[in-house]
């Protein structure tokens, strides 16, 4: 069975739930009321029954004043005197007569045993077992104690009784039970059909229509929940909006580089003279690069699903900064930018290796791309109270107050930063950027450089439980060099640093 | 003819600019909004060729501001945005034609030339003066129903004299209109292609008008 049906199974309707939940207290509180009258109903009888039983008792103490005439009667006339049962409970009624000396003088049936049924010289109620059956048992006397006599009744009478008084009982709840069932059903039916309508309002919706429910009069009930869906739809409709406008600013970013080859790919069509073509073509070649990098920056983005995290591991941060920018080494050079790594030579944090990866290489090229010639842009890794903190600093032009908001939006471009469109940038490295360290938890913030300019990101990642994994670090120097540079201590921090790139310019200046 | 190119983009702005310079045009390529305004505060121009998504001023902003100021140079929008909506947004701001990228030049160029010809009030797309005829598609100027060869200057030259039939061009105004900002021009530029177009043509059609300039075309009515 899959797992919607099963689900479905567990699920019991609020009109069911609330039929049962009201039948249940209704059937539930009938019951304690049937049972408060057959223990009522039972003490009543047993008052009844034993002012019965000695009221019998008493007429029979007043008859058996002729002791011989008793035993006269006894003998000659029980058996044919005494009638047939008249009623169902009249042979429940039985009685001994004791003389004072303790002589038997009368008894009713022979059913009885022929010594007393509680001991002679007891007055009063009692309770006894004779043949397997209970009786109720009361011993009176004459005034003169001359005469004792036992009268005793069947107990189980008055239990049978009280039944049948909760069982009449019962059979009008059992028949009208039902009934009230059908009518809750009705009601909840009915109270139910504000969500109904509820229900219906919202799958009458236009998809756009993003107007907010709570507005409506609606039952108090259903105001946290119309306010709730407001809350969804707003956080939905903040999200189509941003997709909206990211993919009418893709399709803006891939028609301006596609309308450049096209252009440039005509004008060498057209050149008079081969200096022409050949600049018209080399446009072309470096219009393709552009839009491969632009592409493969919109695949990225695209990839940066909310479930990348579950990929997650530890992954040695010094290590993939190392890897980046020996990858980038070429275009630095190339740029005449000197790229240094400080900081920790290990560095675990909790993530996506090729993600960080991603994430330092955007940095490093943004810092690369638009640094000035001769200047440098330098890595950091390093634990600051206990949190790795990856930091990347050029110094370039940096950006003015008034773009620091924007920089993370998808395709602005920072004006006069490394000369427009120019650079090649795609203007999505920051976007992924953020993305990327949205996904490890980790927190960027633009750093104000001293003089005010330069660029300084700084990428804080969250605390990792074990900082040091036996997969990590191969190399036994590096470790130790890792250990050293644990405290925060700036010479410690910069005790390693490494050069890639150009830098013979740069120290030729300094 | 002389356009002024509003384009952020380095490689679509530097194809278009070679392409427009190809089809004969003097091109002057700024890359923002502001310096789109001062240049065409300075300068007279044929056309502009404007890109909406500038940094700085947005070109339709710009579009409505030099509209406003009475700036009526014929404008081109080159976008991305190509839903109707932008269209006729674009065209209420004061624009005279809309193009979505990607284009192909030799559209680009039509209507540019389309955007030039009405802007000079004339609606044939070949200008003549008698039996000189010059089409500015195909690039080629007759005269008599023989080919002319002529440098892409002394296109340039005789296309602006023949635009303006009859009016008197200032050599500064003929500058202009051959020359973008970063061309050299030399102080006798167009003295040395006048004095080869009237090789080419024969002496009496291009006239010299002393201190003013010179005039092409309408001798009855000038005399």
């Amino acid at each position: 069975m899959n797992r919607r049906a099963r689900h479905e199974r567990h699920v019991v309707s609020i009109r069911t739930r609330l039929l049962l939940l009201l039948v249940g207290a209704t059937a539930l509180c009938w019951l304690v009321a049937i049972a408060w009258s057959y223990l009522d109903a039972r003490r009543d009888l047993a008052e009844l029954f034993d002012a019965q039983l000695a009221q019998a008792g008493r007429m029979v103490l007043e008859r058996a004043g002729d002791v011989e005439e008793m035993r006269e009667h006894a003998r000659k006339d029980r058996v044919e005197t005494l009638p047939e049962r008249d009623h169902l409970y009249e042979e429940s009624l039985h009685f001994q007569v004791w003389s004072d000396g303790g002589r038997q003088l009368y008894q009713s049936s022979p059913e009885l045993p022929h010594e007393p049924i509680v001991p002679l010289g007891s007055r009063g109620f009692f309770d006894r077992t004779l043949h397997g059956t209970r009786w109720r048992v009361l011993v009176l006397a004459d005034s003169k104690e001359q005469i004792e006599v036992q009268i005793c009744q069947r107990a189980d009478l008055r239990a049978s009784l009280a039944a049948s008084v909760a069982r009449n009982m019962l059979v009008p709840v059992a028949t009208v039970l039902p009934v009230l069932a059908l009518l809750i059903w009705f009601a909840t039916t009915a109270g139910i059909r504000p969500l109904q309508r509820f229900a219906a309002e919202l799958s009458g919706r236009r998809p756009d229509d993003v107007a907010p429910l709570a507005g409506e009069p609606r039952p108090s009930e259903l105001t946290p929940l119309a306010q709730a869906l407001d809350g969804l739809l707003e956080r939905l409709r903040r999200r189509l909006e941003l997709e909206r406008s990211f993919t009418a600013d893709a399709a803006h970013e891939l028609r301006t580089p596609l309308a450049a080859l096209k252009t440039q790919a005509q004008v060498a069509l057209r050149a008079r003279s081969t200096q022409e073509r050949t600049h018209a073509l080399g446009q072309v070649v470096r219009g393709t690069d552009r839009m491969t990098h632009l592409v493969r920056q919109l695949l990225t983005l695209a990839r940066l699903e909310p479930d990348a995290a579950e990929g997650f591991a530890a992954v040695d941060l010094a290590e993939v900064a190392d890897e980046v920018l020996t990858e980038l080494a070429a275009e630095a050079r190339q740029r005449g930018v000197c790229l240094r790594r400080a900081g920790a030579a290990e560095m675990t944090v909790f993530g996506n290796r090729p993600l960080l990866a991603t994430l330092v290489g955007n940095l490093v090229e943004n810092s690369i791309r638009h640094g000035v010639e001769g200047g440098e842009a330098r890595v950091e890794v390093d634990r600051v109270a206990g949190r790795a903190v990856l930091r990347v600093v050029d110094d370039g032009p940096g950006i003015p107050d008034a773009e620091r908001e924007r920089v993370f939006d998808r395709f602005h471009r920072v004006v006069g930063r490394g000369g427009g469109g120019g650079s090649g940038g795609s203007g999505l490295g920051l976007s992924i950027v953020a993305r990327i360290a949205e996904l490890h938890g980790a927190t960027i913030t633009l750093g104000t450089r001293p003089r005010g300019d330069g660029f300084e990101v700084t990428v804080e990642f969250p605390t990792v439980t074990s900082p040091r994994r036996s997969d990590l670090g191969t190399n036994p120097n590096q470790r130790s060099a890792a250990a050293d540079l644990r405290d925060d201590s700036f010479a410690s921090r910069m005790s390693m640093i490494k050069e890639v790139g150009d830098c013979r310019a740069r120290r030729r200046s300094s | 003819m002389r356009v002024l190119l509003i384009e952020d983009d380095e490689l679509l702005g530097d194809g278009v600019r070679a392409g427009i310079e190809q089809a004969g045009f003097a091109v002057d390529w700024v890359r923002d909004g502001r310096e789109a305004e001062t240049a065409l505060e300075l300068a007279t121009y044929d056309a502009a060729v404007l890109d909406l998504g500038l940094p700085g001023i947005g070109g339709l902003e710009l579009l409505a501001r030099r509209r406003a100021a009475h700036d009526s140079t014929p404008v081109l929008i080159l976008t991305a945005r190509d839903t109707v909506a932008d269209r006729i947004a674009g065209l209420d701001r004061g624009a005279d034609d809309y193009l979505v990228k990607p284009f192909d030049l030799g559209e680009l160029l039509a209507r540019l030339r389309a955007l030039v010809r009405r802007g000079t009030g004339s609606a044939a797309p070949v200008l003549r003066d008698g039996d000189l005829m010059l089409d500015p598609v195909a690039h080629e100027v007759t005269l008599d129903g023989r080919l002319v060869e002529l440098s892409p200057r002394e296109f340039a030259l005789l296309h602006e004299l023949l635009a303006h039939c009859g009016e008197v061009l200032s050599r500064g105004r003929l500058e202009e209109h051959l020359y973008g900002w970063g061309d050299e021009i030399a102080s006798n530029a167009v003295e040395v292609h006048v004095h080869n177009l009237r090789r080419k043509l024969g002496t009496a059609r291009i006239r010299t008008v002393r201190g003013a300039g010179y005039t092409l075309g309408r001798r009855e009515t000038a005399s």
